[in-house]
């Protein structure tokens, strides 16, 4: 009988070590990984909750004792063959020798027919001497610089329990990230395209997921580097000259004034600090400016909108909400003005109790109500977790179980949220005015939903609490997420504000710092976060020493070689300004309300104030911890708004036909007709100025872009002036130009 | 000069399209002036030779719809694989629906049911039906705009649109949570895959302020001199050109200007329907959305439910308004039918029981309203879901994501209705006929709205990634065309 031997598997035979055929094969170390790379267990064959056909098998393979009992006992044992072992209906069905509605996943010469066979040949044990417990799985190598078109062979080392380590390639799962641009198979090679990028390749077995990072050079020379002013561009400039990347050369003063105001203070910059600091030329002028944004109020208020946002600040429908709303903002606004270090910012959120009038922080747990609900957030919030697909069942792609869920949830196993609406509350105690937070006498028990068992707090990948019984255990949870060892709190949070500023997180998005996401540039994130922790969690600090290095800097105009690079902060990342604050730049511009720091939208406690504006650009709903609540991209609604809308042009000055009136078909009369819009305080201040226009057109360049026009610049819009005639309405021409224009519209 | 705009250049990059735009528009040659050169723009796209002038209505229960509560309710079959809502006879001798679709059940002529419909993937994303799995990973709807334009040139209505419930209630805040909801839509339903932002869909979800801001409120000529000086102003986006950074702003800039150029604010106007009609779509009765809300009384904790709405009705409605008034993919999004029966979300008894009722109320009364109005051959209707679900567990009435079959519904548009095509095993997990796969949806979309057998002599009739995805895909649901 000739023996076909099919490519693949002469390739397995080929690629794999001797050894792989000469070992024993464990049940769990073996021929649950090779179910599971065979397609066996997957949700939709035996892995679902019913099985498939009679045969079940636990999902991924996660839960090896019940497969063994599926295996073994189920079908009255036939499944496996003992005696014949080729005649075990797991090797029929798997081979499609006997009709298997899976069709035949492997052949009688693979490797994984050997595994199979070999485990029932020696007796099917449930322990056998290859069944050590696995600790941990490293995919070699751990980083890698792969040439544009080429590729790379990566094996998969798992380390057990009991000291040994074994070659796992055969049995491991592959993913690679981004799957444009790079592809990986079932051995594990890696091939990458012609795009210069960063990125992974994951690989799983068993519960275990570690990830190869790979960089594909761009290979341009790297010169002209500007001067490194902190361990941020040294780290940086490392990665453009390991890759082969050029920056783009520093931005100019004001453009650097525009982008770090925004940044920090979430406002552009008005017409006299343009000039003053174009003026300026002392040597230390950069740092002045960034010290004396974060020592204002409006930096507190700005980012008080991004932490009130994920803290879920928000009113519902009634106006009960308003003060205890109206409270945690205020109370955000003073921890950030007084620079009250992370850490205790977030246990003071983390251990609330009582009435929310008196700890606003209340407010966190009045929005969330359920433990799980609190354990998810704060594993987002403040450690970069997702952790709530582990609330039904093992990730596939992460490391969290049932039980790290429900140990984290047994935190909140005694916080009782307890709320003034009496519906929810029939027929218990009286319920308080306010959302109140009290502790339960006792906790409520917390159970693992398959096992029964029940669970003792505890941190993700942390040892358990011996008890909950003995005080808040809370305080214990925010111990824990603030302790410098904590392997998530200070890298989330430093990688979160990153991106604030860079507009592109190390980890993207930068909510989900999980093992198998990778940074772009672990070094730098590592530092960051060293440097966080080494500062006592000084939130100002590390805003400062982003916005000061020269990676910071950089102009957002790309030169030959960068203008693809998304990644590596190659040249200063470009974003549309966020709601808020294009909100507030528009009416600097127009002049349509009085500007005072108080009436800026950026300033707003929560999402009360119905705005369309702010809707149609993104302005989170304070419904989620996730920051991608708030939406930065375009769509066709921003467009035709600043087209189009009444509430712009009617600023900008131009005068308007009504608008038709609602229609009065049907009993839900939807809308009162919209409010006249009366014309901002510019075009007024425009038109009757006694000033050339070249005065005129430079007033309205520092307004809107913050800086100087060119004499071209001046002499066209001199020329459209000249050529409209009717001075007001040139000028409202020009004003809708330069506020739909990207210059405007963007942070560059 | 008209092939500027065509899609020779759009298939370049923005930025090639835009520095034509610019020294064109700037210079206006030869009298061409920026207003004929911005109007062409729409008239340009080639596949208008092609076009059947039909529009397809895809609505989609996201979450993964049970394919046995549906069409599928095998009523012979024992207690935990049959329909547990039992089931209807339909006016078809021989066929039974989902015991919750009874309006449906009377009017089963005028639809056609595939049973051996499957998504193929078993999670929560509904990319792989909405892009049959072709080399672009466009959604069927992105991909009909990019043949035809990204707004129709006769009407101005963008081809492309996503309906959901804020569409018709846009003061409705729901949780950011949960299968389905807002953002989930922003970046699955929206995004074009490889086509761009000129592609993707509009969603519209401002009520009263979008309709006002989509009557051009200037004289025409005022806004073309206004759209010239604003590329004269904005030097910055020219040195970013090489970047692609403003590729968005560029497409949605160009896209409102299209739109604008045409009164197109009625079409997203609801209440110029007559109110008995409104009546006669509006699901609201069906259940009270609020209970399930965060905070409501049988929330639970079970975040699925959280982001259910009673607003099915009002978004078929409209759905019908924009097909009527020239759009020509408009997919409609039902959100929250995962059904594990676990922390997160009800079993499928409890869940069909509230949701099945909205689906029927609402698609009959769709059908019957496009029926009415002699649109039944120019709308194809397809309600179908990501994947559908595993046997029920006895004890939770919970079941799992299964991808091997999938719900599958088609109405209209001239195809072959009152039909079952394929059938399923007993236990209505797997087919037992020839499987179809959303491979096999995309050919009998694109076959049903153009005449892709002409695209195949002639491929320059349409864009030629166009024309690839036509004349590579898979066979189409051959017994609709029978």
């Amino acid at each position: 009988m000739i023996i076909r031997l099919t490519l693949p598997s002469l390739a397995l035979a080929l690629l794999f070590p001797v050894g792989v055929f000469a070992q024993g094969s464990g049940f769990t170390n073996d021929v649950v990984p090779t179910l599971t790379r065979l397609g066996c267990n997957s949700g939709g064959c035996h892995g679902k909750a019913a099985g498939q056909n009679g045969f079940k098998l636990s999902l991924f393979g996660f839960e090896p004792e019940e497969d063994y009992e599926h295996l073994k006992r189920d079908a009255l044992g036939r499944r496996l063959n003992l005696t014949d072992p080729d005649q075990s209906l797991l090797l029929l069905k798997a081979t499609g020798s006997v009709p298997h509605g899976g069709g035949a996943l492997t052949h009688k010469n693979s490797t994984y027919y050997a595994i199979l066979h070999r485990w029932i040949s020696a007796g099917a044990l449930w322990k056998g001497d290859k069944d050590a417990g696995l600790a941990r799985i490293e995919v070699q190598p751990a980083a890698s610089t792969i040439q544009r078109g080429g590729s790379q062979k990566l094996a998969v080392m798992a380390y057990f329990a009991d000291g040994t380590q074994r070659d796992v390639t055969h049995l491991a799962q592959f993913k690679a990230d981004p799957p444009e641009a790079i592809s990986v198979d079932d051995t594990g090679l890696a091939s990458v395209g012609q795009q210069s990028v960063s990125g992974s390749v994951m690989a799983r077995y068993q519960d275990q997921v570690a990830v190869s990072r790979i960089v594909v050079p761009l290979g341009a020379k790297v010169a002209n580097l500007p001067p490194a002013r902190n361990f941020i561009d040294e780290l940086i400039f490392k990665q453009w000259k390991a890759i082969g990347l050029p920056p783009s050369p520093l931005c100019d003063d004001v453009t650097f004034l525009r982008r770090v105001t925004i940044d920090i203070a979430g406002r552009t910059p008005t017409p006299e600090e343009v000039e003053a600091f174009a003026k300026a030329k002392a040597e230390d002028r950069h740092e002045k400016l960034v010290d004396r944004l974060l020592a204002s109020e409006d930096y507190a208020y700005y980012f008080a909108n991004k932490w009130a946002a994920v803290l879920r600040n928000r009113r519902n429908s009634s106006n009960e909400d308003a003060k205890g709303t109206t409270l945690l903002h205020k109370w955000i606004v003073k921890s950030l003005h007084e620079n009250v270090p992370f850490n205790a910012f977030v246990r003071e959120i983390l251990t609330a109790t009582g009435e929310e009038g008196e700890t606003p922080q209340v407010v966190w747990y009045r929005e969330l109500r359920e433990s799980s609900g609190l354990a998810e957030d704060t594993a987002q919030l403040f450690l970069g977790q997702r952790v709530q697909c582990a609330k039904c069942h093992h990730h596939p792609t992460e490391r969290w179980s049932q039980r790290d869920y429900w140990s984290l949830t047994a935190f909140f196993a005694r916080t009782d949220v307890q709320l003034p609406n009496p519906k929810s509350n029939k027929g218990m105690p009286k319920a308080p005015k306010r959302p109140t937070v009290v502790l339960k006498f006792e906790a409520d028990p917390i159970t693992h939903p398959r096992t029964g068992e029940t669970l003792a707090p505890a941190g993700l990948g942390a040892k358990a609490l011996k008890s909950a019984e003995e005080g808040d255990s809370r305080a214990v949870l925010a111990d824990w997420i603030t302790d410098p060892k904590n392997p998530y709190f200070a890298r989330t949070l430093a990688n979160r504000y990153w991106k604030h500023f860079m507009g592109r997180g190390l980890v993207e998005p930068e909510d989900d710092m999980r093992a198998t996401n990778p940074p772009t540039n672990p070094e730098l994130l590592d530092a960051l976060a060293k440097h966080f922790i080494d500062s006592k969690y000084d939130l100002k600090a590390l805003v400062r020493v982003i916005c000061l290095s020269s990676t910071y800097r950089l102009s957002c105009e790309p030169n030959k070689d960068n203008a693809q690079d998304r990644q590596n902060y190659a040249r200063f990342t470009i974003r549309r300004l966020p709601a808020e604050v294009l909100l507030d730049a528009i009416n600097q511009v127009t002049l349509a309300k009085p500007m005072t720091p108080q009436s800026r939208t950026v300033r707003l406690p929560d999402n009360q104030s119905a705005s369309y504006f702010l809707k149609a650009f993104g302005r989170p709903e304070a419904a989620s911890a996730c920051e991608c609540d708030r939406s930065s991209t375009h769509n066709l609604a921003q467009m035709l708004h600043l087209f189009n809308s009444t509430e712009i042009l009617g600023q900008i000055g131009d005068v308007l036909k009504d608008e038709p009136p609602p229609p009065k078909v049907g009993k839900q009369s939807i809308a009162k007709p919209a409010p006249k819009v009366t014309a901002g305080a510019r075009i007024l201040k425009l038109a009757t100025d006694k000033r050339a226009h070249a005065e005129r057109i430079r007033e309205l360049y520092l307004a809107a872009f913050a800086r100087e026009p060119s004499t071209e610049e001046v002499a066209n819009l001199e020329a459209h002036i000249q050529q409209r005639g009717d001075v007001r309405a040139a000028y409202a021409d020009i004003l809708w130009a330069l506020l739909n224009s990207s210059e405007f519209m963007y942070n560059h | 000069m008209i092939s500027i705009f065509g899609n020779e250049s759009t298939r370049t990059c923005f930025g090639v399209n835009r520095r034509e735009f610019l020294r064109v528009g700037g210079l206006t040659l030869g009298g061409l002036t920026l207003s004929n050169l911005l109007s062409s723009h729409a008239a340009a796209s080639t596949g208008a030779s092609v076009f059947k002038d039909k529009s397809v209505v895809l609505l989609f229960l996201h979450g993964g719809a049970p394919q046995v509560e549906t069409f599928d309710p095998k009523p012979e079959q024992r207690e935990n694989i049959r329909s547990s809502t039992g089931h209807v006879q339909t006016n078809l001798p021989g066929v039974r629906i989902g015991g919750t679709f009874p309006k449906l059940a009377a009017m089963a002529d005028r639809f056609t049911i595939v049973r051996s419909f499957g998504s193929g993937f078993g999670d929560h994303d509904p990319r792989p039906v909405l892009t049959g799995g072709n080399r672009l990973r466009a959604p069927i709807g992105s991909l009909v705009s990019r043949t035809l334009g990204n707004v129709n040139p006769q009407t101005g209505l963008p081809s492309n649109i996503v309906v959901v419930p804020e569409s018709v209630r846009p003061e409705l805040v729901r949780a950011q949570e949960g299968v389905g909801q807002l953002n989930d839509v922003r970046t699955q339903y929206v995004p074009a895959g490889n086509l761009g932002s000129n592609d993707e869909a509009f969603l519209p979800t401002g009520g009263r302020a979008l309709i006002g801001s989509l009557q051009l409120r200037l004289e025409r000529n005022r806004f073309e001199d206004r759209r010239r000086l604003l590329a004269q102003v904005d030097t910055f986006r020219r040195r970013l050109d090489a970047t692609g950074d403003l590729a968005g702003l560029d497409a949605y800039q160009r896209q409102a200007h299209d739109v604008l150029l045409r009164d197109i604010a009625a079409a997203f106007d609801l209440n110029r329907e007559d109110q008995r009609l409104i009546d006669r779509y509006d699901t609201s009765r069906y259940f009270v959305m609020e209970n399930y809300q965060r905070g409501g009384p049988l929330f639970n904790g079970r975040i699925c439910q959280s982001i259910w709405t009673n607003l099915l009705g009002k978004q078929m409605l409209l759905a019908r308004r924009l097909c009527e008034a020239g759009s020509r993919f408009v997919t409609v999004v039902d959100s929250g039918w995962d059904m594990h029966g676990n922390a997160n979300s009800m079993g499928v008894p409890a869940g069909m029981q509230i949701l099945g009722p909205q689906v029927d109320h609402a698609v009959a009364a769709f059908l019957e309203d496009v029926h009415q109005r002699g649109l039944s051959d120019k709308i194809v209707l397809i309600v179908t879901s990501e994947m559908g679900r595993g046997q029920r567990n006895n004890t939770t009435g919970g079941s799992e994501h299964w991808g091997d079959l999938t719900p599958l519904l088609i109405a209209g548009g001239g195809l072959r209705m009152g039909q079952v095509i394929g059938e399923s095993d007993r236990a209505g997990q797997r087919p037992v006929t020839r499987r179809y796969r959303p491979e096999n949806l995309l050919t009998t979309v694109l076959q049903t709205m153009f005449d892709t057998s002409e695209v195949r002599v002639n491929p320059s009739l349409v864009p030629a990634e166009i024309a690839n995805v036509m004349n590579n895909g898979a066979p189409p649901i051959a017994e609709l065309f029978a």
